[in-house]
């Protein structure tokens, strides 16, 4: 479907979503409502609706007029797993930054990373690794004296 | 003032950051899935930890050089390294498989500095005078003015204009997020103390336009141009030069207009000007073959434009484009509010910008000669490398703002979102427009209506001059679609 009709996808979407922040504004608070000329649930709930208008108007235009694809050329399954899987290495960068530190997480992070897009040279990948990580360390932490998380090695 | 702001600029430090800050937004706008906003985002957190004036300085000279940077890629390998030079490689591409890539980077290379030179012309020429006239602006007329710069953004933002008003709507929506300036009362904070103060738009930009173009990279097979690895005959001859005097003018023009409408920027401009090139020219068959004149268009229309977008952005706090939207965020954290008072509160730094912009272009002169003869190795740069490097650099990035774990979640949820945004037709830079001008609308609509009601939103005469250039801005794509179709249908 995705490489059929993106518009109807991306109309459904912003509709679903649409009816989520509706929903949502429906349930602030009412403490401010009579004491202000324009609430504060006022915009949040046009852009609401606003969202609704244009993801039915999108819908409608996949409906009658379906798009080109969304890939011109439909991505091979290697890359689709090799995307997933390096967001899923991002995130796992996020989870393991104030656990680990962040020398040890960055380092894994760009040895698992380059080996995922088929780096095989593992030399290579390590010196890269290590200069790539020290360079970014000695930026932020010494020069620009942000305080990178720590894990329990001190470093 | 002026000297004083000579004497900032021209300490040893400044220069080099300004050199460095260029040569590094050589290499970004080269690098192709790399762009000026990309090298802007990841760069603005390190400026954080500097004084105002260095940091920005460093900033406009990333963003000269990256939209510059984009003709090496564009010329060797048929690439645009950047957005701005999608048409530079139209003829400096086949120029380059003539055996004269010196040439058409030598092209290239002096267009730019007369374009971006012409920019900062009219930069410190235009500016100032706005400022002036927008110190009459009051909470209806930066209402309206909002309203225009959202419009404006749609305007270019593609053939759906549906989705173009999506992704500004979605970029408002996502401003709401946190405490009502108003009111205290919590929107969409869902009992999270991070998000009582809002989503930080950094985080935001460097997902939208770092993760995701790299989640993109790694899904799209990486087309593999034939680098031309001889670079010769750098410099431009006397039929050459006289060539790029007599395109740098009309080109200058064309990218100055563009770059000051909210939300254009370079790509635009290099657009329309190469469009006026050939239209204008008595030969316009030869567009395409690798001429002179195709390049100069181009790459003198997108410099220009710098100096073009940042014309509202000083004067009126309106990004004139992504990367100007990130020097907005580059300001803000350094808790200068561009603008009217920001002219007379901050003349020093404003005098200090103006001259560091020029200074940027002269870098420019000096790197794109150096570089030229090494522009082959940088973009043999392998995406295995690169793209965890640039990954690494996001995370850092986020985390450097506040500290904040939370604004690395941000981030990564914003470049999972804007990966399939982008797929699905919203363009990313509408988003994040929407967000930085959303707050602006809302906030001066609510104290409109709190000071004078309404009526002042339509009333005012400033107000119904923005309202006409606003439906100008949306009604033309309009009529210009209607009138393709006419077109195609006869």
């Amino acid at each position: 479907m995705l490489t059929k009709n993106p518009s109807t996808l991306l109309g459904s979407l912003l509709v679903l979503f649409s009816a989520g922040v509706l929903y949502l504004v429906s349930r602030f608070s009412e403490a401010a409502e009579t004491f202000r000329s324009l609430s504060p649930r006022f915009f949040p709930e046009y852009m609401g609706y606003a969202l609704l208008l244009f993801g039915s108007v999108i819908f409608l235009q996949g409906v009658r007029r379906p798009r080109a694809p969304v890939f011109e050329v439909r991505p091979s399954r290697k890359s689709v797993l090799q995307a997933v899987s390096f967001t899923m290495l991002v995130g796992a960068l996020l989870y393991f930054l104030p656990i680990a530190g962040f020398v040890v997480s960055s380092c894994l992070f760009m040895i698992l990373a380059q080996l995922l897009l088929e780096e095989k040279r593992v030399l290579v990948n390590l010196l890269r690794t290590g200069t790539f990580v020290f360079a970014m360390h000695y930026l932020f932490s010494t020069l620009l004296r942000v305080p990178l998380p720590r894990g329990p090695w001190g470093f | 003032m002026l000297l004083a702001a000579l004497e900032t600029v021209f300490t040893l430090k400044m220069i080099a950051l300004i050199f460095g800050g260029s040569a590094l937004g050589i290499i970004v706008g080269a690098l192709p899935g790399l762009s000026a906003t990309m090298g802007m985002a990841l760069m603005l957190p390190v400026t954080f930890y500097m004084p105002p004036s260095e940091g920005i300085l460093m900033l406009l000279g990333l963003y000269t050089g990256a939209v510059f940077g984009g003709a090496y890629s564009a010329i060797l390998l048929n690439i645009p390294g950047a957005p701005p030079s999608v048409m530079t490689s139209l003829d400096g591409y086949p120029m380059s498989q003539r055996g004269e890539a010196g040439r058409a980077i030598s092209l290239a290379t002096v267009g730019s500095t007369l374009g971006g030179i012409a920019g900062i012309i009219a930069l410190i020429i235009i500016a100032p005078i706005l400022a002036r006239f927008a110190l009459r602006f009051g909470p209806a007329e930066y209402t309206v003015l909002a309203v225009f710069g959202l419009s404006a953004i749609v305007a270019v933002s593609g053939k759906s204009l549906a989705r173009g008003f999506a992704g500004v709507s979605l970029g408002v929506l996502l401003s709401t997020v946190g405490m009502d300036h108003f009111t205290n009362i919590s929107r969409f904070t869902f009992g999270s103390i991070e998000l009582m103060s809002g989503i930080n738009f950094i985080p935001v930009v460097i997902g939208l336009f770092g993760l995701a173009e790299v989640i993109s990279q790694i899904l799209e097979t990486a087309k593999e141009g034939v680098i031309y690895k001889t670079i010769k005959h750098l410099f431009l001859s006397r039929s050459d030069f006289l060539k790029v005097l007599k395109g740098f003018l009309p080109a200058s023009f064309i990218g100055i207009v563009i770059g000051v409408l909210p939300g254009a920027g370079g790509t635009i401009a290099s657009i329309i000007s190469y469009n006026q090139a050939v239209q204008s020219s008595k030969e316009p068959e030869k567009f395409g073959t690798g001429i002179p004149e195709g390049i100069i268009a181009s790459e003198t229309a997108n410099n220009a434009s710098v100096g073009g977008a940042m014309v509202p952005l000083l004067t009126l706090g309106v990004p004139g484009s992504s990367p100007a939207a990130i020097l907005l965020g580059a300001l803000l954290i350094h808790n200068l509010r561009p603008g009217p008072i920001l002219f007379t509160t901050q003349p020093m730094l404003i005098n200090t910008i103006f001259i560091g912009l020029m200074v940027a272009q002269f870098s420019l002169l000096l790197w794109g000669f150096a570089t030229a003869k090494i522009a082959p190795w940088i973009l043999a740069v392998r995406r295995e490398v690169m793209l965890p490097a640039i990954a690494l650099l996001c995370v850092v990035g986020s985390f450097a703002l506040k500290n904040s774990f939370f604004d690395v979640g941000i981030m990564l949820v914003s470049g999972i979102a804007g990966f399939f945004l982008n797929k699905l037709g919203v363009k990313p830079g509408t988003v994040i427009l929407g967000l930085i001008l959303g707050p602006m609308f809302e906030n001066n609509l609510r104290s409109t209506i709190e000071i004078s009601g309404i009526a002042p939103v339509f009333t005012s005469p400033i107000c119904i001059v923005l309202w006409i250039l606003t439906a100008i801005m949306i009604l033309y794509p309009i009529c210009r679609m209607l009138r393709l179709k006419k077109c195609e249908s006869e």
